[in-house]
């Protein structure tokens, strides 16, 4: 019995987790119908933007609790504008098989970067990242302010490069802060960074049953991420925004006639997206606090399986499907026999197709996974 | 027939060029072996420019049919007829050669087994479920394990450990062979009515239906040749490193494949082999740069897909691959 | 116009590797590093290249071997089989080195081993523990000692020294090092005496350990056997204390690393490893091969380069007494080896491993310190 209920608990702390990524992946599907691979080399790079800041910067702990959480996110968010407006966008009128080998080549790009950055690299790239940012800045500033020459085209617009240039900064920014430390902790992408919890929060044990405890971080986890998912539903469901990204989800076309721009929507979905990519990266390191280049690959593939679970578009859908996900992946290795059973043969590396099993039992019986629609009609 | 009569000859001169070289010692076995990879590479790339190329489908999880086909033969070879490095070659070729057509079947059965469900997927979904494809196959390989004796010792084989030993059977002939025979069966499979009902299906789906296209039928056909020559380049590669790994049937090995598809272009069998040739062959060259090669892989996806998503040659092939009535369309249009 | 711009590629591609080839003749030996230096196991790659590296220059600044020069040239396998056996046959028949060093991983050094052994260029592996490895050839050699080894010293340290009569294991399931490591410590345990009441395995890659020790937990074992890399052993053993798992750990060399303190932090305290060398070894050669070590690299060597070192340690001698920079003669110099390194004599035995013994490590504040040494 304790056994079971250790593995339940630990069961809903890893698919919390993956609840949060499949909360922004769902999202971002649903609107741009796109399978964002990089997605979870964000969730990576949330966890070290994390790592960089807790490490370079010591505040009163609140304040670096919130500013541990909040910097990811926000960094996030502008990086995945910048993904969007740099890779995706030029492709959306294209087949869609563009933007696929566009997102494999954004997610190869960001984590072997990581890989191959060092305290080094991280220095020398965070002055590259600034002095062009501050370059271009300065130079929309003078196009806007000063009547700069400009290129004849009507395209031109010195905003279209303000975004991308202040998530450049911020990032930048944030390397710089920890330019020294890094170089200082050699740290090397290659290699494996310890994320120090302890400067965030002492983790404390809540006994529950005989032997069986829920720890402060498992329910701070859980609890961010139904906030998450109630502010997310908030948003989709009450506001114009949102009711325009349900509406994209649609039909696009139709909601460009409305007078709506369909790019910022599709930006702002985008933004929310990889915010909450960021949260999950934060949360994940501090549950788990070992952070390699890699370590987005399988959330992000196993992430997206829970939004098909839970139906791709549906925010509670997505919860529901990472926590199923979660639980059946824990149980899968605490019921599978491992050498030590009567037949000696380990059973338990079958657990690791648990996931994909899940996606191929959903794609056959069930397409449109536990609250989607039911799929259009096909050939 | 001229222009195929260039072919064949330069074929040919290639071929003696490449033997007499290395007999002389004048090329290195360093560059041998580099030329080998890239005709092993071509014929994975090519049978993978089937499935994704000419037929429109998204499948990332080539390189596990690829290391199907190689332990399947490796098996044989091994365990099966127990040939070592020290059997005679003319002894050991043939059963060689009967454990690349195993390698062969197999992996179109099991090419067959995935695709049949799956294919009506959309691309997205192809995708994830492909690249959970190689992974189940590499948990799968990393299960099986037999022993074998080795002199005095009694070794795992298989697993983690990997399949260990395989008798280097594949030398150049052996792969010049095949990847000839590779390229001229998809050549003409796609110049085929078979293969413009692939490209048809990879246009527009409905308007194929419409035409009274199989759709599945066709989609299963290119996925199960696709996965049949994989095996067969997986087959020659095992028995080219002497070693076949789990670890190399990954996502990564997929994507490199993806890459030599799209960078030499869409629909195009020229754009594979120089794509190929070209990845092979850059990859060697950029060693001193290491880990920033990957990076740089990333770099050219995205600036492939933004600037050039034809590819290096778009639909476009050498004349000398076109049968006689695209030539002279062709020709008619390059005027 | 496209056609030409193919063929320049082809020739510019085909130039390159031609090129790369030529060299000038001088009086020196030229010897081959090969490591994982980018892929999965880079930082391994990077302390095993260093390694090597700090001995080969110690010997050129100090006149060289033999009146030549040491020229040596490192390769990265990039962790992967086929790119480590095009790594091996670059450095053979390209730069034509007359022995290498390399490489880490046993699958890459498998693929590597077959094409030493056909152009006659003797290879010593530094940290390869699959027994297969030197089984390829006589041109094979290795410098750790390998796995059944490591795994029955571990087990008669648990049962004999510390005393414990109950085990449990998790190990990587699809790292042949850890896997191994587990099955030797779990055979020689059982025959000891002691029981295993738990085997359990997980993939690469996984923070989450806890369904394993969850299950571990409840069967109440002494000694938790982590034969895992310091990444994962580190990890491992955070989660189990947090979960209330008082065992003592255990694990094998790949423990050795100063980032085991900064990932399992508390946790690890009270740990034992068998290595093959330890820092605090007051022989001579272990106390300036530390103190150089940092001096140049500005961090403490972990078992890795500590082998690289040997393993270059013992090709400089195999040339020295072959007076030739010739690769059979270096190889049958080498199976003679008796030599004073690191750690003690080297010899080989009839498959050429060496015979060498172990040190276990006690991990006490944030370091790793010598407890004890068994000998074969």
């Amino acid at each position: 019995m304790e056994t079971f209920l250790s593995q339940l608990i630990f069961g809903l702390q890893r698919g919390t987790i993956y609840a949060l990524i499949a909360l922004g992946y769902t999202m971002v599907y649903g609107v741009v119908r796109l399978i964002n691979f990089a997605y979870g080399e964000v969730f990576m790079i949330g966890a070290f933007v994390s790592f960089f800041l807790v490490n370079a910067v010591s505040l009163p702990q609140p304040i670096l609790v919130v500013l541990a959480l909040l910097l990811p996110m926000i960094t996030c968010s502008l990086l995945g504008l910048a993904m969007d407006a740099l890779a995706y966008r030029p492709l959306r009128q294209k087949p869609r098989l563009a933007a696929l080998i566009t997102a494999i080549g954004v997610s190869f790009f960001l984590s072997n970067f990581v890989s191959y950055s060092s305290g080094e690299t991280v220095r020398s790239s965070a002055l590259a990242a600034f002095i062009i940012a501050g370059s271009l800045l300065l130079y929309a500033l003078g196009v806007k302010y000063l009547n700069f020459p400009v290129k004849a085209t009507p395209n031109f617009k010195p905003v279209k490069f303000v975004i991308p240039i202040v998530s450049l900064l911020l990032v930048g920014g944030i390397f710089w802060v920890s330019k020294d430390l890094l170089v200082e902790l050699r740290w090397k992408g290659s290699s494996f960074a310890s994320y120090p919890v302890e400067r965030l929060i002492a983790i404390e044990k809540i006994p529950l049953y005989k032997t069986v405890y829920i720890t402060n971080i498992q329910i701070m986890n859980f609890a961010v991420s139904v906030v998450l998912m109630v502010v997310l539903s908030y948003l989709v469901n009450r506001t114009m925004t949102g009711m325009a990204m349900r509406a994209s989800k649609n039909n696009k076309d139709a909601v460009a006639l409305m007078g709506v721009n369909v790019n910022r929507v599709i930006s702002i979905t985008f933004i929310i997206g990889t915010a909450l990519a960021g949260a999950a990266g934060v949360l994940s390191a501090v549950t788990y606090p070992r952070l390699t280049a890699f370590m987005g690959v399988q959330p992000g593939l196993k992430a997206f399986i829970a939004a098909v679970l839970g139906g791709i578009g549906s925010i509670e859908g997505a919860m529901l499907g990472g926590i199923i996900m979660g639980v059946a992946e824990q149980f899968a290795i605490g019921l599978l026999p491992s050498s030590y059973g009567p037949s000696r043969i380990d059973f338990t590396p079958l657990a690791d197709g648990v996931a994909f099993a899940i996606l191929i039992v959903v794609l056959l019986l069930r397409p449109q996974g536990i609250f989607g629609e039911p799929p259009r009609e096909k050939l | 027939m001229k222009p195929t009569t260039y072919t064949i000859l330069g074929l040919i001169g290639f071929y003696a060029l490449v033997m007499v070289t290395s007999a002389l010692g004048v090329m290195n076995d360093y560059i041998l072996r580099v030329i080998n990879l890239m005709m092993i590479n071509i014929i994975l790339g090519v049978s993978l420019n089937l499935i994704n190329g000419y037929t429109g489908l998204f499948s990332v999880g080539h390189a596990g049919f690829m290391i199907v086909g190689g332990y399947v033969s490796g098996f044989m070879t091994t365990l099966l007829f127990g040939i070592t490095k020290d059997t005679p070659y003319m002894e050991a070729l043939p059963l060689f050669l009967v454990s690349i057509l195993a390698a062969a079947l197999v992996s179109a059965l099991v090419g067959f087994l995935i695709g049949l469900p799956v294919l009506r997927l959309t691309d997205d979904y192809l995708a994830i479920v492909t690249i959970g494809f190689g992974e189940i196959i590499r948990v799968i390989f990393n299960f099986i394990t037999f022993k074998k004796k080795v002199g005095n010792w009694e070794l795992d084989v298989g697993g983690p450990r990997g399949l260990l030993g395989i008798p280097p059977l594949s030398n150049f002939t052996v792969i010049f062979i095949f990847t000839l025979f590779t390229v001229v069966f998809i050549r003409n499979f796609v110049f085929s009515r078979h293969g413009r009902a692939c490209i048809a299906i990879r246009e527009n789906e409905v308007a194929a239906h419409m035409m009274g296209i199989p759709i599945t039928r066709y989609k299963v056909l290119a996925f199960v040749l696709g996965s049949t020559f994989a095996g067969i380049g997986g087959a020659l590669l095992a028995h080219f490193i002497q070693l076949l790994h789990p670890t190399m049937g990954g996502f990564m090995k997929s994507v490199e494949y993806l890459i030599i598809v799209y960078l030499g272009g869409m629909g195009s069998i020229s754009g594979t082999i120089v794509a190929a040739v070209a990845l092979t062959g850059l990859s060697e060259l950029l060693r001193p740069i290491g880990e920033l090669r990957m990076v740089l892989y990333g770099v050219l996806l995205v600036i492939l897909m933004l600037k050039r998503p034809g590819g290096l040659m778009g639909q476009r092939e050498f004349p000398f691959l076109l049968p006689e009535r695209e030539r002279k369309i062709y020709a008619a249009q390059n005027r | 116009m496209k056609k030409s711009l193919v063929v320049l590629l082809a020739l510019a591609v085909v130039l390159g590797l031609v090129l790369g080839g030529c060299q000038k003749q001088a009086k020196e030996v030229k010897i081959g590093i090969i490591a994982p230096i980018s892929g999965e196991a880079a930082t391994f790659g990077e302390s095993t290249a260093n390694g090597a590296k700090l001995y080969f220059d110690q010997v050129n600044a100090a006149g060289g071997v033999e009146g030549m020069k040491i020229v040596y040239f490192v390769e990265d396998d990039k962790g992967d089989p086929t790119e480590g056996a095009n790594a091996y046959s670059k450095l053979i028949d390209q730069n034509k080195v007359s022995a290498i060093v390399g490489t880490v991983m046993s699958k890459v050094s498998l693929a590597g081993a077959p094409i030493a052994q056909n152009k006659g260029v003797p290879m010593i592996s530094p940290t390869s523990t699959n027994p297969a490895v030197t089984l390829v050839g006589n041109y094979i050699f290795r410098a750790c000692f390998i796995d059944p080894f490591q795994g029955f010293v571990a087990a008669k340290f648990a049962y004999n020294d510390l005393g414990k009569k109950t085990a449990a294991v998790i190990y990587d399931s699809g790292n042949d090092y850890t896997k191994g490591l587990a099955e030797v410590f779990r055979d020689e345990f059982t025959k000891m005496g002691g029981k295993i009441t738990a085997f359990e395995s997980y993939t690469a890659g996984t923070s989450d350990f806890n369904a394993q020790l969850v299950k571990i937990k409840a069967t109440n074992p002494d000694v938790l056997f982590i034969p895992n890399y310091y990444n994962d052993a580190g990890l491992i053993a955070k989660q189990a204390r947090e979960m209330g798992i008082k065992a003592i750990f255990l694990g094998g060399d790949g423990w050795d690393s100063p980032d085991l303190f900064k990932i399992g932090g508390k946790a690890i305290e009270g740990g034992f490893f068998v290595n093959h060398f330890s820092k605090d070894s007051q022989v001579p050669a272990a106390k300036k091969f530390v103190a150089d070590y940092k001096a140049k690299y500005n961090k403490d060597p972990d078992a890795l380069a500590a082998l690289a070192y040997e393993a270059a340690m013992i090709t400089v001698d195999a040339i020295k007494r072959a007076k030739s920079s010739d690769p059979k003669a270096i190889r049958d110099a080498m199976e003679k080896t008796n030599l004073e390194t690191l750690t003690g004599v080297v010899k080989f035995d009839q498959n050429r491993n060496p015979v060498k013994g172990a040190v276990i490590l006690e991990c006490k504040d944030g370091q790793a310190v010598y407890k004890a040494s068994v000998n074969p």
